[in-house]
């Protein structure tokens, strides 16, 4: 270090007493694996978002007053339009470089979200969600709600058809709880659907209040990361549960950080500049009553969406309470989904009776309970999933839709369930086979030892 | 466990190459198709005798030489008759819509009506239109499309018409094995004469409802589709949710890839220090314990 350098950071390290925690951060060791890597990309994604979402407030109008617009795009010159989408129109067609930035918000908000499932699903079956790393794992989930939130509010603010009637159904969710949902959903909305308070609240959400709690957690669970020893794949001939093998963050993990991220930097310009991700001129500003055939969510939220597709439209009428299936697929099923997030770490703890502090990961066919109920769920999760995509699906094949509901509806409900209890059933066979085998090769070890040889009837 | 070789990253290069190679190929294949021109139109001269000779090949094998139609050999269900005085719905528009569309001559299925191939071309569809209007004795005649504004037609289009065929015309699903199709690529013609006639589940729309005016707009909005398609790299105006979810699909593998590629570089990953290993048993000796991986030629 340069002697300014030095005078400078000694200074600084004289009034705020930095230099011991930063050495510790500074050595703090990460192991190598790819599938590590997977929760930077959803970090790295954050940072995109946080700039390019800048770029994009600088130009939006959360409102949905009509205003004219005057343009270059000669579809809505002179037109009057919701203030949310003439400035979205304003930002993607007068602003230099505003598409590409709308496009790039919106590929890094796919690649965010889809790198946190991944980066989740990694957790989940390795077991790194273990004790000690319980209390991380439950923020993890909170941000990944939060994650979900700010993409489903991102893709309700241009207030275009797809926007507005996914706010529709929103609302339409919100209405169906039972009891306080009216309530709620008038407080939430601000009055019945359409209301002018909705792009205003949620365009608040969206850059303020979920950002500033997406960035503080994610702080947190960085802080837990730091704090935590990482955990790391067996590797044979090295105690992994004492010992960890890795690299420090400086110089080595920071090098393949920014490496990473320039990368990404790079591939979401590309996928920015060939896939129109977030062009919305063509299909028009919300006008309620007028819905496009094909609407979906976005991917993320089609698990949701295919539960309504699947479920009859039943409503059951109880005292005081009415359950409808909107309820039931819009709430009561991400719920359970959740709330089976939620409480896995103990159910697994409680079902193996597992005590003490675990370091290194697994394979998911090492714990039944987790091989079978982990991947029975997700594959559950999967065919809501397609199911959403029922009207392409049956477009492209030529089956009927209501057949290829059908289809989605019994599998959805016999597939999952069968997987998880295959898989259960297999990865416990794997095991008995295995200890079998470690307990004839020690007896034949130790007979050996002794001198004694089996005989061979 | 990444433990890279020369050979695997000589390897990883290579895909990298490929698939660079890729995109710049599509990126190029997607200019070539922009750059296409369509050929300016000059006004058709109907043959009513070549005509004839493509019913007698094409239609009457289900429809009968007659045009009254019957029962169908192949699949179930009667071909209708196409003489007015049997089947009312018939009129020249009609049949140049579903020769235009390609739901008839059908390439298989005749119910099947999803996009297909359009098997007769502009001169042949004017030479049996010509002949059957005069054999059946059907009236009517092709609608003219005067110039429309897109911005007037897509609300016509958004009040109308993306209930079932999308908000970009893209086509969808109407229910009960019956799908609507796409409308953007089709010519003006086509789609006034679909609005008027109505054809199989679609309602018939009135001047009433859409004025003259207002179709020759939705065909401005439709070309409007067309233009912004045409200048899209990979011809696509808008993405649905569906669509976008292949794009997140692939996007999600190229960074798989990338954090493949990274994280399998050798060059930070530390050579275990001795003292880490464990002995697996006391009695075991030490040439029969098996090396770490990551002493494998690292350096």
């Amino acid at each position: 270090m340069t002697p300014l350098f030095a005078l400078l950071f000694d200074s600084i390290d004289d009034r705020l007493r930095l230099r011991g925690a930063a050495d510790k951060a500074v050595n703090k060791v990460f192991p190598h694996h790819w599938s590590f890597l997977l929760g930077e990309v959803a970090l790295v994604s954050l940072g995109i978002l946080v700039l390019t979402g800048t770029y994009l407030t600088f130009f939006y109008r959360g409102s949905s007053e009509l205003v004219t617009y005057n343009g270059s795009l000669e579809l809505y010159n002179g037109r009057m339009l919701p203030a949310a989408y003439e400035s979205v129109m304003r930002l993607s067609y007068d602003v230099p470089g505003g598409l590409l930035f709308r496009r790039l918000h919106r590929g890094a908000s796919h690649l965010f979200i889809a790198a946190t499932v991944l980066h989740m699903l990694r957790i989940l079956f390795t077991g790194a969600f273990r004790t000690p790393r319980e209390f991380n794992y439950l923020i993890g989930i909170v941000l990944f709600t939060l994650a979900l939130a700010e993409g489903f509010i991102g893709y309700s603010l241009p207030y275009d058809s797809l926007a507005g009637t996914g706010l529709r159904i929103a609302y339409s969710t919100a209405l169906a709880v039972p009891l306080v949902g009216p309530q709620v959903a008038y407080w939430v909305f601000g009055g019945e659907f359409p209301t002018g308070d909705v792009i205003p609240r949620f365009y608040v959400l969206h850059v303020m209040l979920l950002p500033a709690l997406l960035l503080g957690i994610t702080g947190v669970h960085l802080f837990f990361l730091v704090r935590q020893r990482h955990t790391q794949f067996p590797r044979r001939g090295i105690d992994g549960h004492n010992f960890i093998l890795g690299k420090p963050l400086w110089p080595a993990q920071f090098a393949e950080t920014v490496t990473l991220s320039l990368w990404m930097f790079g591939l979401l310009a590309v996928a920015a500049t060939v896939v129109p991700w977030s062009d919305v001129a063509l299909s028009g500003p919300y006008v309620p009553g007028e819905v496009g055939n094909n609407a979906q969510p976005d991917w993320f939220m089609f698990w949701l969406d295919g539960m309504l597709r699947m479920l009859p439209a039943f409503e059951i009428d109880l005292p005081g309470v009415t359950i409808s299936a909107l309820f039931v697929a819009g709430l009561v099923l991400p719920g359970l989904v959740f709330g089976a997030l939620i409480i896995y770490p103990w159910l697994e703890k409680r079902w193996y009776r597992l005590d003490g502090d675990w370091h290194v990961l697994q394979n998911p066919l090492d714990i039944p309970l987790r091989a079978g109920f982990g991947l029975g769920t997700f594959l559950a999760v999967l065919l809501m999933s397609a199911a959403a995509t029922s009207d392409q699906l049956s477009r492209i094949t030529g089956i009927p839709i209501e057949t290829v509901l059908w289809f989605f509806r019994i599998t959805t409900l016999f597939l999952p369930p069968l997987l998880g209890f295959a898989l259960a059933r297999w990865s416990r066979r794997r095991l008995d086979r295995r200890d079998l085998e470690v307990a004839r090769r020690e007896s034949t070890e130790s007979q050996e030892l002794h001198g004694v040889v089996a005989e061979r009837v | 466990m990444q433990v890279s070789s020369p050979a695997t990253s000589r390897a990883l290069t290579g895909w990298a190459i490929v698939l660079v190679a890729a995109v710049a190929g599509l990126a190029g294949a997607a200019a070539a198709g922009a750059a296409e021109q369509e050929a300016p139109l000059e006004p058709l001269v109907a043959n009513p005798d070549n005509g004839q000779l493509l019913y007698a090949q094409q239609c009457a094998r289900c429809h009968g030489a007659d045009g009254r139609g019957g029962p169908m050999q192949e699949y179930e269900g009667i071909a209708p008759s196409l003489r007015p005085d049997d089947n009312p719905n018939i009129e020249v528009a009609y049949l140049d819509l579903v020769f235009s569309t390609g739901r008839m001559p059908p390439a298989g299925s005749p119910y099947d009506n999803r996009t297909r191939e359009v098997v007769l071309d502009e001169q042949e569809r004017a030479d049996l239109v010509a002949w059957m209007a005069d054999e059946f004795d059907i009236d009517g005649e092709i609608p003219e499309v005067a110039e429309g504004s897109a911005a007037r037609g897509q609300q016509v289009w958004n009040a109308n018409c993306s209930h079932c065929h999308g908000a970009t015309g893209a086509g969808g699903v109407a229910g009960a094995g019956a799908w609507t199709p796409s409308v953007s690529d089709k010519s003006a013609q086509t789609i006034a004469e679909a609005i008027r006639v109505g054809p199989f589940q679609m309602p018939q729309f009135e001047a009433g409802q859409i004025s003259d005016q207002e179709i020759a707009d939705v065909v401005a909005f439709m070309d409007e589709v067309q233009v912004e398609a045409d200048e899209q790299i990979l011809g696509i105006p808008e993405l649905n949710p569906v669509f976008a979810s292949a794009f997140v699909f692939l996007l999600a593998l190229a960074a798989l890839f990338l954090i493949g590629v990274i994280g399998s570089r050798p060059r930070w990953f530390p050579t275990p220090p001795e003292d880490l290993r464990r002995e697996r048993r006391a009695d075991v000796p030490a040439g029969a314990q098996r090396r770490a991986p990551a002493d494998r030629g690292e350096s």
